[in-house]
């Protein structure tokens, strides 16, 4: 945090130049009361101006009106501006009608706008306010519309959306309140740039009548007598100064982001290790410990799998021991690295675990080798790209090196990753989560691809969480929790974390068909995402939908509740084929399928309390339920009602999301990865939670998901999406339910 | 792709099509007659004969339907007749054409020094954020983006022209010679157009450098052993720069009132003096003129600058193909 005391002292001292000034002003500001351009006397502190008047007595009347007509044009601007990009961020139809004209405005350069305006208008304060206004104008609309654009995704705007409230109240109940600290934060700037405007046309003599005391026309007026009387110009043109700059430093909102401080590194690692951590300790910017005192030896050639909980800080050893933590994280202690033989060159080669993330989106996969390949003093010509391509199973033709990032799968960015991290031969090998998102074939691959590699004597250190896939390539296993390594010991079945068997379920027979989707296929633009999908939820059934990030899960689970509108196909509730838009459904039907988005903090509005979250579908779908009871039904206690939701727990705010959804009184609950962003505990809670639904009101639940274990707890169907389409749809065989 | 790019010229086109319009309409509300300015401004306050007003008002077209009058006013635009001065009667064209080279020379020596400082800078705070450099270079950029150019101009003549000494605080250029033959006379001029124009470009480049600096590629190829130059020529400079065009075009585009600011603080023979002299005289034909002529020229740097983009950004390139921009 920057200290901001001066420019605020500095802003404080014009604003009372400015007001105070014209009632303590010496002399008249529009009489001669000396000769022209005499210097500084102690009667003239700051001598006379071109006519013979008091420079500071002009100085003390000239701001009022220059900040007058600055605000009167923000005023303008403003109440035009808001409800312009509201329309177009929350209405997508009135999106291009407002947005082409202020795009118009944005490319005509400002002094345009003030040349015509002063011609038509005549020169004089009007045309300085409209042009002030006008070149104001666009910025807000467009940041207003991005604003808002955000805020349309949010859970709490979707669900408004959703019980098809009328857009005027979901932007001023929803929307405002939220972009209000983003508008204000650039008011500041607008008011400089404003400010820019009005002065300058008055500085050109296109403003106020030149007899006027105004600063900017002082600078105008007294220019010619600069070498005799520099104060009449350089005292109005620092009070211009002064207050621009303070504005503009007081509203900066510039955060001083300082990128991660690394753990000593060190080269004197015992005998036999590669990689020798000590203390490895790494704290976030507030101080709190992601990892401490972590301690791990690898030996030359062995594997480490690294296992825990989400959280439990298994990616922060891996970037703590590959000096890759993020921004604002600090790391201490000791990382010594080694290669056992001896050699020259790289000991570590780090695989993140998002490749789609990791990879430069800009430059071809060739593009990128190469680099990597100069930097480790390689040949880095076409025959060595392809050799490396080759060595990690890729195609090594030219047109598959030409390629960008994204025209690759998830399982060919792993492998582009891994040849990246090979080159310049590391003695080990660091991969993070090397298989999540991967669809099973690639997973198979990527393991080969590691197998091949463990053969040739690379070391192995893999974060995982599906530590049985990776079991046969590490000889031990370190289990993280709560950021402390609890134990390291060898790879064995029993190291395996108890998995819970399955609760003993209900048997539920076989139900009649509430939700019917045929022939669906939804996008954006030109992009398909979903394509031909047909999908049945029964009566109390819960469907599980998994798949990769990108598979278009959500889409399809948007297009259920009439958040996107599909581009074809039906989607039927109990026969009758619901409209494409939630606002175009009924009552009744809107109430009937209800949603629950991924990110519990995103999924009520911040500004309201539990209760008034809780009231907005209970006023609208008229379902007799009571806020408290509601919170009874999910698990949570009366006294939060009147707590503001983000004062709420991640899980007390998935549970709230719930509870709302509840409210309107749904037959199929759409949950679109909701445990995501929990800890085991509350994610198994909101689990149960929805399980226990399930069987008390018969409930239908879709749950789109990634975490297997949670929809393999929970579906009695799972249908795998990829690349928008149904693959597979297999029957969940759970123990016990053949009981 | 060509498809897209045919469009947005196209697009611009019409952009510049409806200005003109616009500036036709906006000077035919206007409140009185041009006939009777240009007789008021002889000087023969009063009553004005009639028959000397409609022998005036035929002469300047003025009793033609309105819809004739934009047919003829923009064939005449459109074949290089940009219409005749109401002061002082010599044909628009000879007016704006006498000085525009000066004002050329000036708005393209800016751009030539502005850009590649502002990419600089830019990248050079946003390669070490937070540190000692980042924070002079970035409250520098803040503190002088809002001051009004014609400001930092009194500033500099005031210290480095009267108080150095060093440098001219009045652009003297000699009619027919070129202000390149005497480039003393143009580097406070740059110098106060930079300092008023760079300041946001280098403010974004430096932010969308940082976040890429912090983010997960960057890191990725630092821990691969890819640094230096090559990291930032590569790896960073592209996307950043791609981002900071649209407020690099925005600083181009400010040209146009800078350059008439600045030419009026140094008093350097430019169109500025002409054109401001024709808005307070409210000699329609030749702001009209100009207006078109500053709006083709706003509309042509922001479709540079989208179409730059496309040339520097794959990932932009792809949302034009894929439709999602």
């Amino acid at each position: 945090m920057r200290t901001r005391r001066v420019p605020a002292i500095l802003a404080v001292l014009v604003l009372l130049v400015v007001v105070v000034g014209p009632f303590v002003a010496p002399w008249p500001p529009g009489e001669t009361v000396g000769r022209p351009f005499t210097g500084i006397s102690p009667e003239h502190l700051l001598g006379t101006d071109k006519l013979g008047r008091d420079v500071l007595s002009r100085l003390l009347h000239g701001g009022w009106r220059l900040l007058l007509i600055t605000t009167a044009a923000l005023a303008c601007a403003y109440t035009v501006a808001l409800p312009l990009g509201l329309l177009a961020g929350l209405r997508r139809r009135a999106d291009g009608w407002v947005m082409r004209p202020v795009d118009v405005l944005v490319v005509l350069p400002w002094f345009l706008l003030l040349a015509v305006l002063a011609t038509v208008a005549g020169r004089g304060a009007p045309a300085l306010l409209t042009a002030g206004a006008l070149a104001t104008l666009p910025w807000v609309v467009r940041l207003v519309r991005t604003a808002a654009l955000d805020e349309a995704s949010a859970g709490y705007v979707e669900a408004a959306v959703a019980r098809a409230e009328p857009w005027r109240r979901i932007a001023w109940r929803e929307v405002v309140p939220n972009i209000a600290p983003v508008v204000l934060a650039d008011a500041g700037m607008r008011l400089t740039a404003t400010l820019s405007v009005v002065t300058v046309g008055g500085y050109l003599g296109l403003g106020l009548p030149p007899d006027v005391p105004d600063w900017a026309l002082a600078v105008a007026t007294n220019q010619s007598g600069i070498t005799l009387q520099p104060w009449a110009v350089l005292a109005p043109a620092l009070m211009i100064v002064a207050l621009v700059v303070s504005v503009n430093l007081l509203v900066d909102a510039r955060s001083d982001g300082t990128l991660a401080t690394g753990a000593r590194r060190t080269g004197t690692a015992s005998d036999t290790a590669v990689v020798e951590v000590r203390g490895l300790t790494v704290a976030g910017a507030d101080g709190h410990l992601l990892l401490a005192e972590a301690d791990l030896t690898l030996r030359a050639g062995r594997g480490l799998a690294v296992v825990g909980a989400s959280g439990a800080g298994k990616s922060t050893l891996a970037r703590g021991i590959t000096a890759t933590l993020g921004p604002g994280l600090a790391a201490t202690g000791d990382v010594a690295l080694r290669r056992a033989d001896g050699a020259p060159g790289r000991v570590l080669g780090w695989v993140p675990q998002d490749p789609a993330l990791a990879l430069n989106p800009g430059l071809r996969i060739s593009a990128q080798l190469r680099d990597v390949l100069r930097a480790h003093h390689r040949r880095a010509d076409t025959a060595a790209v392809r050799a490396a391509l080759a060595e990690v199973g890729l195609p090594d033709d030219r047109a598959f090196s030409r390629r960008y990032p994204h025209a690759l799968s998830g399982g060919q960015q792993q492998r582009v990753l891994v040849a990246l991290a090979l080159v310049g031969g590391p003695a080990v090998l660091v991969l993070d989560e090397p298989t999540t998102g991967l669809d099973p074939a690639a997973v198979t691959g990527v393991l080969d691809l590691l197998r091949g590699l463990r053969a040739r004597g690379v070391g192995l250190i893999v974060v995982t969480h599906a530590l049985p896939l990776v079991l046969d390539l590490v000889d031990d296993v370190a289990v993280l929790d709560a950021g402390r390594v609890v134990s390291v010991g060898p790879a064995a079945p029993t190291t395996l974390p108890q998995v819970d068997d399955a609760l003993p379920r209900t048997v539920r027979p076989t139900t009649a068909p509430l939700l019917a989707v045929r022939g669906l296929a939804a996008g954006y633009g030109r992009a398909r995402v979903v394509a031909d999908v047909d999908l049945d939820v029964g009566v109390g059934e819960c469907v599980g939908v998994v798949g990769h990030s990108g598979s278009g899960k959500s889409t399809l689970a948007r297009c259920l509740v009439g958040l996107h509108p599909p581009d074809t196909g039906t989607i039927a509730l109990d026969g009758s084929v619901l409209a494409r838009r939630a606002g175009s459904r009924s009552r009744a039907q809107r109430g009937a399928v209800q949603f629950v988005v991924q990110n519990p903090a995103r999924s009520l509005n911040p500004r309201h309390t539990v209760g008034e979250e809780l009231r907005a579908p209970i006023r609208i779908f008229g379902t007799t339920d009571e806020p408290s009871e509601l919170l009874r039904r999910v698990g949570l206690g009366t006294e939060l009602l009147d707590r503001r939701t983000d004062r709420l727990s991640g899980g007390q705010q998935q549970r709230v999301a719930i509870a709302r959804a509840l409210a309107a009184g749904p037959r199929l609950l759409v949950c679109d990865e909701i445990t995501a962003s929990l800890d085991p505990h509350n994610r198994q809670a909101v689990i149960d939670l929805l399980d226990r639904l399930r069987d008390e009101a018969g409930l239908s639940i879709l749950f789109v998901s990634h975490d297997m274990e949670a929809v393999t707890g929970l579906a009695d169907r799972i249908v795998t999406v990829t690349g928008g389409t149904v693959v597979s749809v297999d029957e969940v065989v759970v123990a016990g339910r053949q009981a | 792709m060509i498809r897209y790019v045919l469009g947005r010229v196209g697009g611009a086109v019409l952009v510049l099509a409806v200005v003109t319009c616009l500036v036709f309409v906006l000077f035919e509300l206007l409140p009185g007659d041009a006939a009777v300015t240009v007789l008021n401004r002889g000087g023969a306050s009063g009553a004005i004969p009639p028959e000397q007003l409609a022998a005036l008002r035929h002469e300047l077209g003025l009793d033609r339907p309105a819809g004739e009058r934009f047919v003829s006013w923009v064939g005449g635009l459109l074949s290089g007749d940009l219409g005749t001065s109401l002061l002082s009667g010599r044909p628009v064209g000879d007016v704006l054409a006498s000085r525009i080279d000066n004002s050329l020379v000036l708005a393209l020596v800016t751009i030539v020094v502005m850009l590649p400082v502002a990419v600089v800078l830019g990248l050079w705070a946003g390669m070490r954020p937070g540190s000692r450099t980042d924070r002079a270079l970035s409250t520098a950029a803040v503190a002088i983006e809002a001051v009004p150019t014609f400001v930092v101009g009194i500033v500099l003549i005031a210290v480095v022209a009267l108080g150095w000494r060093l440098l001219p605080a009045v652009s003297l250029v000699p009619v027919g010679t070129s202000p390149l033959a005497r480039p003393a006379v143009l580097v406070l001029p740059v110098v106060c157009l930079v300092a008023a124009l760079a300041p946001h470009p280098v403010r974004i480049i430096r932010a969308r450098t940082a976040e890429l600096v912090a983010g997960e590629y960057v890191r990725t190829a630092r821990s691969h052993g890819v640094g230096g130059f090559r990291l930032v020529s590569r790896h960073i400079a592209p996307t950043a720069v791609a981002a900071a065009l649209q407020p690099m075009a925005g600083s181009v585009a400010g040209l146009v009132g800078g350059v008439a600011v600045v030419e009026t603080v140094f008093a350097y023979p430019g169109l500025a003096q002409e054109l401001i002299g024709a808005i307070s005289q409210r000699d329609f034909p030749i702001v009209a003129a100009s207006a078109i002529l500053m709006a083709g020229f706003g509309i042509a740097v922001y479709l540079a600058a989208d179409l730059l983009a496309l040339l520097l950004s794959p990932v932009a390139r792809r949302a034009v193909l894929t439709g999602q921009r």
